[in-house]
């Protein structure tokens, strides 16, 4: 993901160099020997080594294993840590006894937790990853949660009506939105300033498609009931 | 809880040898200065302080105390 440029004496020196500064171990990276060097004749003519070195996935697992694990240390309980990846999002999951501890009430210690690790990932690889944390498979069954509020929120809504649920995270609205998008009739949007930020489910004939529809309408000829850029500006 | 929050800071920091904390009481609460590398401010802080207070909640359930204060001084 990051790919450093290194010169030396020759590849091995590179090799050791570049271990050293970054504590990376075999298997974490692609080495890719652009120049091999030359001793030269008698110091004459000689050459440096360039070598191109990526820092593959395996690397920033570790990475954030380690930190992870440095913060659970201070929790005091036992733990079981696991991450893995795929492309550009790290998987964290989290086994203890003492579970709740980890997760903290509706999950706050598991945001902050969270919003931590993907700092501390961020700072060290080039590109925008993204990271999710999940502990005794939390955000599974909240996905669940948030699936039945929201079809028991579409369900007490009336025609024309509208309905508030509880302040989410950023990620829980998210998934709120793509619940709602599969109900007919049905139109989400978030309202509120961080972290208070909830949901609004409205009722509105067509849902989501009818937006989708008015946004490729004639734009002359668009509906200003209500303006569908500034509405999907709000959503998420 | 003062090496917990070295080791978070350090962990997120640029410049982690720049980070220093400085623990004192104050009033009977507990203070926690931090100071970091101009540069590492904005990222400890966080937009709308949610770095921040991530650290913060953090601290809080390690600790099981939330009454203390966490400053960064620049």
């Amino acid at each position: 993901m990051k790919t450093l440029n290194y010169t030396g004496k020759n590849i091995e020196d590179i090799v050791e160099n570049f271990k050293k500064d970054y504590d990376a171990l075999d298997g974490e990276y692609e080495l890719t020997v652009i120049d091999k060097g030359s001793t030269g004749l008698f110091g004459l003519f000689s050459r440096d080594a360039v070598a191109e070195i990526t820092l593959t996935n395996k690397y920033y697992e570790r990475k954030l294993k380690e930190f992870i694990e440095g913060i659970f240390e201070q929790f005091n309980i036992d733990y079981f840590v696991e991450v893995s990846s795929r492309g550009k999002t790290f998987i964290v999951s989290c086994h203890s006894e003492q579970i709740g501890k980890i997760i903290g009430k509706h999950g706050k210690e598991l945001g902050a937790l969270q919003h931590i690790a993907s700092i501390f990932l961020n700072r060290i690889t080039d590109t925008k990853v993204t990271v999710i944390i999940d502990a005794g498979n939390y955000r599974e069954k909240r996905k669940e949660q948030l699936q039945k509020i929201v079809e028991h929120a579409i369900e007490r809504l009336d025609k024309g009506g509208k309905i508030k649920l509880d302040p989410m995270f950023a990620f829980e609205r998210k998934i709120v939105h793509e619940i709602a998008k599969k109900h007919k009739d049905v139109y989400s949007y978030s309202e509120g300033l961080e972290p208070y930020r909830y949901v609004v489910i409205e009722y509105r004939k067509g849902g989501h498609h009818h937006e989708d529809r008015e946004r490729f309408g004639n734009a002359t000829t668009r509906n200003s009931k209500w303006d569908s850029t500034k509405k999907s500006a709000n959503r998420a | 809880m003062k090496e917990f929050l070295e080791y978070v800071l350090k962990s997120i920091a640029k410049h982690p040898d720049d980070v220093v904390v400085v623990e004192y009481e104050e009033g009977g609460k507990k203070v926690f200065d931090i100071s970091v590398h101009p540069e590492d401010v904005g990222q400890i802080i966080g937009k709308d302080g949610r770095t921040i207070k991530s650290i913060k909640i953090l601290l809080s359930s390690i600790s099981n105390d939330s009454d203390f204060i966490l400053k960064v001084i620049r």
